[in-house]
């Protein structure tokens, strides 16, 4: 069989970006960049007055002392040029590559084999990569704006971009699921649309590298405590309601699977130990859909609405959310340009797909007890070809962060601490360390020492399982003023949060704040991961939204969609009490 | 006839990209340039600073603390115009109420105090003049061109 399908569909993708890539270098989308990305525009008007003044000045300076004019100087590159060009260089990449594989499908007359399939695939690959660069470009920045101007101008108290997260990841979603149901995926597009898992699945792979040891150590035994009670009790409701509405033991044993662990793969991976048809299964992947859709869009609301923390949403997003890919879309959704939130989602997450062999041996068990006549199932054989591959990438990827590969093995939130490497520029100067030695004499003094003091316990400044004393902030401060720099990362901390004390002088409070950016790096590594990433997961979200259509969602219904919902809702309505209960922001 | 189509669709929308560049131009806004009729605040250059400041007037960075700390007018003080959330017109007018300024460091409402920032598009001298004049500061002085002229005209900076 042929896969490839002659169109010029490719060649026109290719030829759009090209199109977008040589406008921006021209500067003829000058306008509409500097409206779609004020902040880096804003970051240009600077750099540009700064040039000016300094022409004015050059030539102010030389009437002065009777010389001639100086020669025009060139203006220095602004993080708008920066972003124009980057925009530039993407498309260019991609559009070129599309061009070319789009001439040559055009003229080549396919033969069966790998190259055919391959081929196949690139004019999907090509029409998400075009949406999300769409997406991520204009539309996220024009509703950005929009929920700004609205705001600004009074009309609304709240951003409603913001609250309903119209951002990139959700309007990538939405646009996968307006194409998909009114459009219809073109049939050039189909084979390639299909990849979109595979960015999904590479992108939970990747975000393995992100993690430390350290961070996990916090989070580890709340999430396996969470997912434990979370899991393991979904799973045990939906079994109980399943016998108390006598819906037959493979339905029931599937759904719960499918409610408990993480969605589909989990049904896929139980449903031979319950000996689940091929209908229960669909029934369970359609209500794990329909709840997981709204689920995505309804969480990341309400936690904004609840002003909630990358960590609280990060881990109610990874307990009471079923799908590992609507779990990213949510994380994303909540905070679309940082990684914090989706890593702690994440990290749930791969607790909940770990908890899987569990949820299997205990279906096992409950089936042969309750089934008359249930066949014996190779329950080995069940988990090694059933368990998701991702997770032992991203568990491998961990080891490999942990080891110290991609960045010095104490990385923080894909930050990492280094005094020796802070530049001689960044070192605190005269203004500065007088100000903080001003501050150091009058925290010491009588009346200053107890403010301090209450505010220490106020905030539960804690480091290493103890409360920090005045005697440590103190230090800390003589060790900043004497060495121009933060040399460990306890000083940074116990500074910065002494930083926010009230009334404390700005010129001190600034010098805090600087020296603690400058000791803090992003390793290059992680950096260009932490790009990938964002692609990887657009990409592979607008593929999930293409995925959501009526049929799929109509394959759920009657009492699995009730038991589903009831459970589902217990879940996610117990997890939320339960992390804003319990679950604190760390600094 | 479906090429046709595609290709046409791809000209008329890179044609609208292109022709909205236009409508959508609009740079962020500029400080007035001069200082509203009604408001005692005088608008001076980079020799006026000098002059008061060697005369003992109050130099005042109303940027950022972190801002001050990496540089600034040497001899300034502090006094941030932050949070500012009141709007950027290029009248001028702006709701001071929803900002924050804190003028109990200026004790003496006759003290000649110049407030200065990063020029531009940077409101926050301008409002900070303009909020401490209304209060009933009589010596208000506003230096626009801020620290991007000071740094240029190589005056002393800390």
């Amino acid at each position: 069989m042929i896969y490839t399908i002659k169109s010029p569909a490719l060649l026109i993708i290719g030829i759009l970006m090209l199109l977008w890539g040589g406008l921006n270098t021209s500067g003829s989308l000058d306008g509409v960049q500097s409206y779609l990305q004020k902040s880096a525009y804003n970051h240009h008007m600077t750099v540009k007055t700064k040039h000016e003044f300094e022409a004015r000045a050059a030539k102010d300076i030389a009437a002065t002392e009777g010389k001639p004019a100086p020669a025009e100087m060139k203006m220095p590159a602004s993080r708008f040029d920066a972003a124009k060009d980057e925009q530039a260089k993407i498309v260019n990449i991609f559009g070129g590559t599309f061009l070319l594989i789009g001439l040559f499908t055009l003229l080549w007359k396919p033969k069966h084999g790998d190259l055919d399939y391959f081929i196949s695939t690139v004019p999907g690959i090509a029409f998400i990569l075009l949406i999300v660069v769409v997406v991520r470009w204009v539309l996220d920045p024009i509703f950005g704006n929009w929920g700004g101007d609205v705001q600004a101008a009074g009309i609304l108290s709240w951003n409603f971009a913001r609250i309903f997260n119209l951002n990139h990841i959700v309007l990538g979603i939405v646009a996968g699921m307006v194409i998909v149901n009114v459009f219809k995926i073109p049939a050039w597009a189909s084979n390639g649309v299909r990849t979109a898992r595979l960015g999904l699945k590479t992108g939970v792979i990747l975000l393995g590298t992100l993690y430390s040891a350290k961070e996990l150590a916090q989070l580890g035994m709340l999430s396996v405590v969470m997912i434990g009670i979370f899991v393991l009790g979904s799973v045990g409701l939906v079994l109980l309601i399943g016998r108390l509405k006598k819906l037959p033991n493979s339905m029931t044993g599937v759904l719960s699977a499918g409610m408990g662990v993480c969605g589909v793969s989990a049904a896929v991976a139980a449903a031979p130990v319950v000996q689940a048809k091929a209908e229960e299964i669909a029934y369970t992947i359609g209500t794990v859909l329909i709840w997981g859709v709204g689920c995505m869009f309804l969480f990341p609301t309400v936690g904004h609405l609840l002003e909630m923390g990358p960590v609280q949403f990060g881990a109610w997003a990874g307990t009471g959310i079923l799908n590992s890919a609507q779990v990213a879309g949510a994380a994303l959704a909540f905070d679309p340009n940082g990684i914090e939130t989706l890593k702690v989602a994440e990290i749930f997450n791969i607790t909940r797909v770990l908890f899987l062999p569990i949820i299997v041996l205990w279906l096992a068990a409950w089936y042969m007890k309750h089934e008359v006549g249930a066949e014996k199932v190779d329950l080995k054989q069940v988990l090694v070809s059933k368990f998701p591959l991702f997770v032992l990438g991203f568990i491998g990827m961990f080891a490999l962060s942990t080891m110290g590969v991609f960045a010095p093995s104490d990385h923080y939130q894909g930050k990492y601490f280094s005094s020796a490497e802070v530049k001689q520029d960044k070192l605190i100067s005269g203004k500065a360390l007088r100000a903080l030695d001003g501050e150091l004499t009058r925290l010491r003094g009588a009346e200053d020492a107890p403010v301090l003091s209450k505010f220490l316990l106020d905030k539960a400044v804690v480091i290493k399982d103890h409360k920090v004393t005045t005697e440590e902030v103190y230090k800390a401060f003589g060790e900043l003023i004497a060495n121009k720099k933060m040399m460990t990362r306890d000083q940074s901390y116990i500074l910065f949060a002494v930083s926010k004390l009230e009334g404390l002088d700005p010129g001190a409070k600034g010098a805090i704040d600087n020296a603690k950016r400058a000791s803090e790096f992003d390793s290059p590594a992680i950096k260009a991961y932490r790009d990938w990433l964002v692609w990887l997961f657009g990409f592979g979200l607008v593929g999930l939204g293409m995925q959501i259509t009526g049929k799929s969602l109509k394959q759920a219904g009657g009492m699995p969609l009730v038991i589903g919902g009831v459970v589902g809702t217990i879940k996610a309505v117990g997890s939320l009490i339960v992390v804003m209960l319990f679950v604190k922001e760390f600094i | 006839m479906h090429t046709i189509k595609q290709a046409l669709i791809t000209l008329v929308s890179s044609g609208f990209l292109v022709a909205s560049g236009g409508a959508f131009a609009q740079a962020a806004p500029e400080t007035p340039a001069k200082v509203p009729a009604g408001i005692k605040v005088t608008l001076i250059g980079a020799k006026e600073v000098q002059d008061l400041q060697a005369k003992g007037a109050t130099i005042v960075d109303t940027r950022r603390a972190n801002e001050f700390a990496e540089k600034s007018i040497k001899g300034a003080i502090s006094v941030p115009y932050d949070p500012e959330k009141s709007a950027k017109t290029p009248d001028g007018v702006f709701d001071s109420s929803l900002d924050k300024f804190d003028l109990t460091k200026f004790k003496d409402k006759n003290a000649h105090l110049v407030m200065f920032c990063n020029s531009g598009t940077c409101f926050k001298s301008y409002k900070g003049a303009v909020v401490a004049a209304k209060a009933g500061y009589t010596n208000v002085y506003w230096y626009r061109d801020g620290l991007p002229d000071w740094t240029a005209r190589k005056l002393p900076t800390e």
